[in-house]
């Protein structure tokens, strides 16, 4: 806020001028008259006025020895005079030779002049003046006598007005006084209105000296404005007016300079010195001041000024002092550089510096030296000494040393000296700062106290500036931090600190790598033991800006290992590598790991990738490839990715994962879910989400998780709502169980399960089921099964006994309805069949409890009681439609299956012993059966059995022998019609007769595939080939006698659902088939 | 009377698959139809 | 995750050598085997048998009927060389290069 110096001197040059030329004008005048007043005549001052051109009218009043008065002097134009005067009196004195003016008296003289390009003009009276001389101006030495006189001075820069009176000798001993007046002056950039002086005016030898106040309106020049200014000088100049020394008061209702404004201004100053330069002392004081953003109430300045009003360059060394100053806006901007610690440990510490700065910066006073220098190509302020102590007790000193130098315009700083701050709230700090050039690099030491706010602490070591190359400066120190941040806290945090400067605004922070240790890490329930960590800079610092540039930053840490507690769970955090980036305040670890829980139940978390940002109520961020699993749980979770997000020690995960089975073979092949929400809050976890089957995205089942850190206690619970097989989604496709037991399935597969696992062990049951469930199996395809199997140990896939399970049909060649079996599923996918029942042709198939062993190849026995087996009834299901029999047979099917098939190994069916009747209707196909054949064949037309038993043996899918006992007579011989005619005919009627009345016993084996069989007897219809085989040779001769054993349909028993798992038939040798069944079986 | 008694030997049947070629040609179609219809079974 | 469950089950038994077609129409284990590979044939095995129940069922033949015909099919279409197979003898055989399968006389 310097004034423009230069300015200044102009215009006091300009009123200097004038007041000389006034004096010579008059004593130029006078000279005149007395040179003629010897031939006074008026013809002669006319003739010399108008030999000079002077238009010029007077009345001489008195022309007498020694004094001449003149009258009514006018020179000029009459109408408008350049010079008027009432009366002018020339007194003279003898000397030696010629008379000498002894004094000059004039009264009511009224002159005019006009400043014209920096030249005074006073129109006519210029004539009468002698031609300006090279010389410097000399006042004359002229006593003169002067009162009621006045010029008005028309200058470019406005009028001004003149009064003048005094007495004396010009050059010498001249005493009265000037007075000056103008509305507006404007000189430049200057505006002065209202101006007006009144001095004192006395010269001795020929310097002229003037003392009296100086006052106008107001005075500005460019942005610089007094209000109010009035000027007390006592000024004595030169003889050539152009030195002066002096002093001044000066008083101005305020100025205002731009933005900056002191108010009330009030002050002295002293002057000495000329266009070159001038110096002084300065006080000066303000009632208030703004400066920028500082405002401060009562200023004052003491020191010694010098001005050089031609360059412009000025200085000043002073004292400076302020009170009451506020710095509100700019503590603001540093505070708020304090708020950037928000979120960190340290954020409260921060929180508290930021208030005290903003009490400090309310009200301090501040008293200091300082030297500014200044002009128009810029300039310096240094600060030597500065005191500034606050109303909040804060108190900032700096002494010693080159001081503080701030130079505009490069903007360069340079401290140099001690710094000492204490009180207000701020720690105690003192600075011995080495800065010996301007912007160059810095030595010295510091030392802070250490800095406690609302429990959290910042403890810093020594901190030394070195000089650095690249002219920057480095700056190191250790940071001890103890405090909360995000939901956590930390204590023992050890940080060391190195930083470069380049004094122009760049810095770089923690280049290359740093090793940051901390004895206790809390966030939640989380408590990390102490560590160290290598915390490397992954671009060119942990933090740096290039001047100008952003604020910047990145780090990594190398394989970090943390361990601690969760909760009373022991837990082990490492990463391959842990990345942090400063813009997006986030970080990015990859190949994380989590081991958490005591050695025996340890539960694993592992990730590819997670990453994540610090928002302001704790952290968020995603994660990839991540695999998990608890102790407890025989589940394994992996590819896993989604988002997750941590509140104090609350996690919150949701995302897409995959589940498997951890038991080898697994019991079930993987099932993802796609959105899988996991909580861990206060040690307990809280997971659900919908599994369904990967490939097809059949919905599977709905789990929930909830599981106890500190107690390992936990319960999952498993809703099936229902499972879909059909033609796009088979069982094989979830379970490698069912594969080879059964087949093509189709219903839904409903039920829900727990698991509950604790310090114990694991325990899981439930109920899953079926209420119309087709499917095939070995044995042929089963529709409508209902049953719902009560788990046990649902993982270990063991059930409750006495589960019930209801079949509508086995279609097993055989078709069989309405089964009903009772069973459990043992350990060791072992199935314990405690019985089954089929209705079957007016009798009951009942099975025996035995133990099926899915797990490994083994012998299955399954052993059918047949009881009450109706051969009507039997005979009408397999719809033989051209053979009818009655009887009622029992019996027992042992039934052996391994993984070679089944075989049947001691079947025996056995009629009751009232018999019955068996009878075929069909026609011959075989005609030449020979006449014991046709007997043979007749008799089975209607006979009567009193023994029937069958026995079965063999393998299902191989060689199988069935054999049957019959004895029975023909019931009705009559029926067994005689062939008809001829002799043959009649022998053969009677011998068939008697033949009929005999009982015959047929003893036969049937054999084949046992599949061919019981196909067969389902389409069997004409039994003559049978019959045709059935006959010893011996009765293929005519009337031999006979010992026919006429064979006899065996009545197939009926199918239990048995399970031939190998249809490797070994197919008999293909003998040429006597057999021509045709087809009539009725369509199923 | 004449008592027929039982053989001492079991009278033997010997019941084989006959495949009748009719039937396995009419099927021809049915059983091509199948086979692609089903391509993981067969 | 279940290799076992495949859209070609059975050519891949079939070329694995693991298992063969037999003139029953039903697939047959060639040697020991895995009780993987067992249930494979057998869960192809269960397959066919309810095809046949109900193809039998719908055009009136007999089970095997539709099986030993299928059988003939397959022995022509299905066996590729080096593939085994089993005939109406009951023995193994292997199919030599691109020479046609012997087939059951009944086949046609």
């Amino acid at each position: 806020m310097d004034e423009e110096p230069s300015q200044e001197v102009r215009r006091s040059r300009g009123k200097r001028l004038v007041l000389p030329s006034i004096l010579l004008v008059l004593v130029g005048v006078v000279a005149l008259l007395w040179a003629s007043r010897m031939r006074i005549a008026q013809d002669f001052l006319d003739r010399e006025l108008a030999r000079r051109g002077v238009q010029a009218s007077y009345d001489v009043e008195r022309i007498e020895f020694g004094r001449q008065r003149l009258a009514n002097l006018i020179i000029g134009d009459p109408r408008n005079p350049d010079l008027t005067a009432r009366t002018v009196e020339i007194r003279l004195s003898w000397g030696f030779r010629r008379p000498r003016v002894s004094m000059i008296t004039a009264r009511g003289v009224r002159l005019r002049g006009r400043v014209i390009d920096g030249r005074v003009s006073f129109g006519e009276v210029d004539k009468l003046l002698p031609p300006p001389s090279g010389a410097p101006f000399r006042f004359p030495a002229q006593a003169v006598d002067v009162a009621d006189a006045s010029l008005r001075l028309d200058t470019p820069w406005g009028r001004i007005g003149i009064g003048m009176e005094g007495k004396g000798n010009l050059a010498d001993g001249f005493r009265g006084k000037v007075a000056t007046a103008s509305q507006r002056l404007s000189i430049g950039t200057c505006r002065l209105s209202a101006l007006s002086s009144s001095w004192q005016v006395a010269i001795d030898d020929a310097k002229p000296r003037f003392a009296g106040p100086v006052r106008a309106a107001s005075l500005g020049c460019g942005d610089l404005l007094l209000d109010r200014p009035t000027l007390a000088i006592d000024a004595s100049l030169a003889e050539a007016l152009d030195a002066w020394r002096g002093k001044a008061e000066i008083t101005a209702g305020g100025a205002r300079l731009g933005a900056d404004a002191l108010g009330t201004l009030a002050g002295n100053f002293g002057f000495n010195g000329n266009a070159e330069a001038t110096r002084g002392e300065i006080a000066l004081a303000a009632q208030s001041a703004r400066v920028g953003q500082v405002a401060s109430g009562r200023a004052r300045v003491d020191g010694f000024y010098s001005l050089s009003p031609k360059t412009g360059q000025a200085s000043l060394k002073a004292n400076v002092g302020a009170r009451g100053i506020t710095a509100g806006p700019v503590v603001e901007g540093a505070a708020g550089a304090l708020a950037s610690l928000g979120g960190s440990p340290v954020e409260s510490v921060g929180e508290a510096l930021a208030a005290a700065l903003r009490r400090a910066g309310q009200s301090f006073d501040a008293a200091g030296a300082v030297r500014i220098v200044g002009g128009n190509g810029g300039g310096g302020i240094r600060i030597d000494r500065l005191v500034a102590s606050s109303r909040s007790g804060a108190r900032l000193t700096l002494k010693g040393g080159q001081g503080v130098t701030y130079a505009w315009p490069t903007g360069l700083s340079r401290i140099d000296g001690d710094l000492a701050l204490s009180g207000g709230g701020f720690p105690t700090a003192n600075f011995t700062l080495r800065q010996p050039e301007l912007g160059g690099p810095i030595s010295g030491e510091g030392r802070i106290a250490a800095m406690q706010a609302e429990g959290s602490r910042l403890a810093l070591g020594p901190v030394r500036f070195t000089a650095a190359p690249g002219e920057t400066t480095r700056v190191e120190t250790v940071a001890t931090i103890d405090g909360a941040f995000g939901g956590g806290s930390v204590s023992g945090l050890v940080l060391p600190i190195a930083a470069r400067f380049d004094g122009s605004g760049g810095f770089v922070v923690g280049e290359g790598c740093t090793a940051v240790r901390f004895r206790a890490l809390t966030t939640g329930t989380l408590r990390l033991a102490p560590a160290a960590l290598p915390l490397c800079a992954t671009g060119r610092a942990l933090v740096w800006k290039v001047p100008g540039g952003a604020v910047a930053g990145g780090a990594a840490i190398r394989a970090p290992r943390l361990t601690g507690h969760l909760g009373t769970s022991p837990i082990a955090i490492a990463a391959r590598r842990l990345d942090f980036g400063w813009e997006r305040r986030g970080f990015n670890a990859s190949s994380l790991s989590v081991r958490l829980g005591q050695a025996d139940a340890v539960n694993q978390l592992d990730a590819a990738s997670f990453t994540g940002t610090i928002d302001g109520r704790g952290l968020n961020g995603r994660y990839q490839g991540l695999s998990a699993k608890l102790a407890a749980v025989p589940l394994l979770l992996d590819d896993g990715s989604g988002r997750w997000s941590l509140v104090g020690s609350d996690l919150k995960m949701d995302g897409r994962i995959r589940v498997s089975d951890t038991v080898d073979p697994a019991r079930f092949y993987p099932l993802v879910a796609p959105q899988f929400r996991l909580a861990l809050s206060d040690g307990k976890i809280a997971a659900a989400g919908r599994l369904d089957d990967p490939e097809t995205g059949t919905h599977i089942l709905e789990t929930r998780i909830a599981h106890d850190l500190a107690t390992g206690r936990g319960r999952a619970t498993l809703d099936v709502p229902g499972i879909v097989f059909d033609e796009s989604y088979q069982p094989e496709q979830l379970t490698r169980l069912t594969t080879g037991v059964v087949a093509l399935v189709r219903g839904v597969l409903r039920g829900e399960g727990e698991i509950a696992w604790d310090e114990k062990g694991t325990t899981s049951s439930g109920a899953f089921g079926t209420d119309d469930m087709d499917f095939a199996a070995a044995f042929g395809p089963v529709e409508g099964v209902r049953t719902m199997v009560h788990f046990t140990d649902l993982l270990g896939l063991v059930s409750a006994p006495s589960q019930i399970a209801e079949a509508d049909l086995v279609r097993a060649g055989i078709d069989v309805f309405d089964g009903r079996v009772r069973y459990q599923l043992l350990p060791d996918l072992r199935v314990k069949v405690e019985s089954g029942k089929w209705p079957y042709a007016g009798g009951e198939l009942d099975l025996d409890e035995t133990i099926l062993d899915f797990a490994k190849p083994s012998t299955k026995a399954l052993t059918f009681r047949v009881t009450g087996l109706d051969a009507a009834r039997f005979i009408a299901q397999m719809e033989f439609s051209n053979l009818s029999a009655t009887g009622t047979f029992d019996g027992i099917i042992p039934m052996l299956f391994d993984e070679r098939g089944g075989r049947i190994v001691g079947g025996h069916l056995v009629a009751r012993e009232d018999g019955g009747t068996l009878s075929y209707v069909g026609e011959l196909t075989d005609k030449d059966l020979g006449a014991y054949g046709k007997l043979a064949f007749d008799a089975l037309k209607s006979m009567r059995y009193s023994k029937l038993a069958i026995n079965l043996d063999g393998a299902l899918d191989g060689e199988f022998v069935a054999g049957i006992e019959l004895d029975g007579i023909a019931r009705n011989p009559a029926l067994t019609a005689a062939p008809s005619g001829g002799i043959s005919g009649l022998v053969v009627g009677r011998a068939l007769s008697q033949l009929a009345k005999i009982p015959f016993e047929f003893n036969i084996a049937v054999r084949g595939p046992f599949r061919a069989l019981l196909a067969t007897a389902r389409s069997f219809e004409d039994p003559s080939n049978l019959i045709q085989s059935v006959l010893p040779e011996k009765l293929r001769e005519p009337p031999a006698i006979p010992t026919a054993d006429p064979a006899a349909p065996a009545p197939a028993p009926a199918e239990p659902p048995k399970r031939p798992p190998t249809p490797a038939a070994a197919l008999p040798a293909q003998a040429p088939s006597p057999v021509q069944p045709n087809e009539s079986e009725s369509v199923r | 009377c004449v008592q027929v008694s039982a053989p001492e030997k079991p009278i033997e049947i010997n019941l084989n698959i006959n495949i009748r070629q009719e039937v396995v040609v009419r099927l021809q179609q049915d059983v091509r139809d199948l086979i692609d219809k089903n391509p993981g079974v067969f | 995750a279940f290799a076992m469950y495949q859209a070609d089950a059975a050519a891949e038994l079939r070329s694995s050598g693991q298992a063969g077609e037999q003139a029953d129409g039903y697939l047959g284990v060639v040697g020991s085997a895995s009780g993987a590979v067992r249930a494979q044939v057998d869960s192809v095995n269960i397959k066919r048998r309810a095809y046949y129940t109900d193809l039998a069922a719908k055009r009136g033949a007999k089970i095997e009927e539709v099986a030993a015909t299928t059988a003939c099919e397959l022995f022509r279409t299905k066996v590729g060389p080096g593939q085994f197979y089993r005939g109406t003898d009951g023995a193994w055989k292997k199919r030599e290069g691109s020479a046609a399968v012997p087939l059951p006389s009944y086949c046609g």
